[in-house]
């Protein structure tokens, strides 16, 4: 079978909505939230990819490794977010972070 | 080519003063460079007036294209003609006089040199939305003005009272740009540019339906709110008042004769758009009226000096915007320059009294004034100029304007009337609470520099009308009018014939009997000149029957309008805020999820409506 570009886009769309619905319908945990988030936007870069091979340029596929660092450097930050929450309030079940409601 | 270099200096100088003076130590003499750099700006000014003012057409120098975005193309240049040049003068001979009086008035504060750095980058923020030749470069002006307003009513950082007003003007101003923005969208998709080249003329791509409108109409509004804001007019008047916790000098400048005329500057720019719709016109006229009236009123109520003056500011602006709807744009911009004077001249005096009272701002704590003899004529010539009484500058503007206002419908005439029976109300009781009604107290001695600067401004209130006149036929050039306001014009040529005109007509009758009665109405002072009549028992009896139903009725009267003001003014826009702010509140959960259904609802419904 000859792999072609609406592949890539159809499981990239698929990873995406993963991503997504985890990210919506979780409503505990904040590390699968970030596991979704990372997804996210590894579908994106998937169709980057994807595109970018389609139309025969280079410019997008290195990009691709600039988002990954930044993505890198975002968990990071995220994770250490984390850290400081569950020094604060000694959980991280986001249930319980509402202090902005109205 | 020279007038480019001295449109250049006009403009750089004030910023370049700025940044030398922010780099200076705090408690050297910036003053003095910025005040040489504003006298140079000033006497540009005046020069380009003098050369261009009176020119039939507009001069439009084109520097070089700014930026590029598809068919879209902005300039950047100077747009000179009779109104920006007016404006110009105006702007920086006041900014001249109110950096001088600073000298004497704000010697003894801490980060001097950061105050004068934000007077001068304020003056170069005007002067750029002045001579903007695109609506762009007049947006990046308008935002310039409001940071350092901003800047200079939280001036005294340690007071939380400036922090919030500052904050309070900063943010109701937001609300004025979305309006300008949204103008801009709509010039661009419907025009396809925002030079006042194209602009400045009327194309029929303004009378293409839209949303049950006309595109000038919806355009119109934005313009309109952009004005309200900056021109603190009556739903977003409310931060006018409050940032008079900054330094006098910068309420007499910013607050009162530079900044806050933006507004009418934006009406009066694009007066072809307002006379395009009898629409915009209605609300204008509305606006505008709404706040002469009510605004005098609520300065009846209020006894902190600064803040009597800041009414008496919106009110005077509600003239200038209500007169834009019968299209008189010229006595709009006329009045704003003889109000500049004299509402500058009024509060660098309250300026001078607080000074003298030692920090004293209410106006029943104060006394023996009437000792100082240069506060007493400034107070009296200023008060007399709003309450536009012949010869003084604010005659000629109000009368040019209830004349026209007179011309068009008994209505409209009426609620001009009203607004000036209510300005002169509340400056004879301003007048009257100050040195007639006074108790005993210490008088310190005033700075030369104050004094020197009330003088000047003195002349100026009395002469600037005369000088304004012959230049009105060249202003009114650059506008789109009618037959009326032509009439006017010629009118006011005859300067003298005006005043009889005015001495004859029902304002003037109207001020100069409530000068009269006031004195009467204020409690019951009259008793003391009753002596005449003591013999005569049963009149005395009488009389005091009289005065006794006077005072029921007054009181009566009084606790009605101040209920309604109360309610109107005060508190309606805080109760509106409240229910919005209440019902905005429910879409913030603080729950994750909910934002994230929230964020792709509104990703969705976007989608769907740009395609």
């Amino acid at each position: 079978m000859d792999v072609g570009l609406g592949h890539f886009l159809v499981l990239s769309l698929i990873v995406f909505m993963i991503g997504f619905l985890g990210m919506v319908l979780n409503r505990h945990n904040l590390i699968s939230i970030l596991m979704s988030l990372e997804l996210m936007l590894l579908a994106v870069n998937m169709n980057l990819v994807a595109i970018d091979a389609y139309l025969q340029h280079l410019d997008g596929q290195i990009m691709v490794f600039f988002v990954l660092a930044a993505s890198a450097a975002e968990a990071a930050v995220g994770l250490a977010i984390f850290v400081m929450l569950y020094q604060s309030y000694s959980e991280i079940n986001t249930e319980k972070f509402s202090q902005l409601s109205g | 080519m020279y007038i480019l270099s001295m449109v250049m200096l006009c403009l750089f100088s004030p910023l370049v003063s700025a940044v030398i003076s922010r780099c200076l130590p705090s408690n050297s003499r910036s003053g003095y460079i910025v005040i040489g750099a504003m006298f140079l700006s000033f006497w540009m000014s005046m020069s380009l007036f003098y050369h261009i003012a009176y020119l039939p057409q507009a001069i439009n120098l084109y520097q070089y294209t700014w930026m590029r975005a598809g068919i879209y193309h902005i300039d950047f240049g100077f747009y000179l003609d009779a109104l920006s040049l007016v404006m110009a003068v105006m702007v920086t001979g006041i900014s001249t006089l109110v950096c001088i009086y600073s000298l004497g008035y704000m010697n003894h504060e801490d980060n001097l040199n950061q105050y004068y750095a934000c007077i001068a980058f304020f003056t170069f923020a005007m002067l750029w939305l002045i001579f903007a030749d695109n609506l762009l470069q007049l947006f990046f002006g308008w935002e310039g003005v409001g940071v350092a307003s901003y800047l200079l009513i939280g001036f005294f950082v340690k007071k939380k009272q400036a922090s919030n007003a500052s904050m309070k003007a900063f943010l109701l101003n937001r609300v004025g740009d979305l309006g300008l923005i949204v103008a801009m969208a709509l010039f661009l998709k419907f025009r396809g540019s925002l030079g006042y080249d194209e602009l400045l003329y009327m194309g029929r791509e303004l009378e293409i339906p839209l949303w049950g409108l006309q595109v000038c109409d919806w355009i119109g509004l934005g313009l309109l709110l952009a004005a309200m804001a900056k021109s603190a007019q009556m739903p977003l008047n409310l931060w006018l008042p409050d940032s008079m916790v900054g330094p006098t000098p910068i309420s007499a400048l910013i607050h009162a004769a530079t900044m806050v005329t933006a507004g009418v500057f934006l009406i009066c720019r694009f007066s072809f758009l307002f006379s395009l719709s009898p629409f915009l016109q209605s609300w204008c006229l509305m606006i505008g009226l709404a706040s002469v009236i009510f605004m005098g009123l609520v300065a009846l109520c209020e006894y902190n000096i600064k803040r009597i003056i800041a009414y008496s500011t919106i009110s005077q602006l509600g003239n200038m915007i209500a007169i834009c709807a019968l299209q008189g744009y010229v006595f709009s911009i006329f009045h704003l320059i003889t109000h500049a004077v004299f509402k500058a001249l009024l509060f660098l005096t309250a300026g001078a009294i607080i000074v003298a009272m030692d920090h004293e701002e209410d106006i029943r704590d104060m006394g023996g004034l009437k000792s100082h003899k240069t506060i007493h004529l400034a107070m009296i010539c200023g008060l007399l100029s709003l309450c536009a009484i012949p010869p003084f500058a604010g005659f000629f503007s109000k009368d040019a304007i209830l004349t026209l206002a007179k011309d068009s419908s008994l209505w409209i005439y009426t609620a001009f009337l009203m607004g000036s029976f209510v300005t002169a109300l509340y400056s004879i009781r301003l007048y009257y609470l100050l040195f007639w009604y006074t108790k005993p107290s210490v008088v310190k001695p005033v700075s030369r520099y104050i004094t020197s600067v009330l003088w000047v401004l003195m002349i100026l209130s009395v002469c600037s009308g005369f000088m304004l006149i012959p230049f009105l036929p060249a202003l009114s050039n650059t506008f789109i009018q009618s037959d009326p306001v032509d009439n006017v014009v010629v009118l006011l040529g005859d300067s003298l014939t005006f005043i009889q005109h005015g001495i004859s007509d029902w304002s003037f009758s109207v001020t100069i009997l409530t000068f009269m009665l006031f004195p009467i109405m204020h409690k019951r002072s009259i008793l003391p000149y009753l002596w005449v009549i003591k013999s005569n028992y049963g009149l005395v009896y009488l009389l005091n029957g009289i005065i006794w139903l006077y005072g029921i009725i007054s009181r009566f009267s009084v606790s009605v309008i101040e209920q309604m003001v109360d309610f109107l003014c005060v508190y309606g826009g805080g109760i509106v805020a409240v229910g919005l702010g209440k019902a905005g509140s429910h879409f913030s959960t603080g729950k994750l999820h909910h934002y994230v259904w929230i964020m792709l609802l509104s990703l969705v419904v976007l989608v769907l409506s740009v395609t």
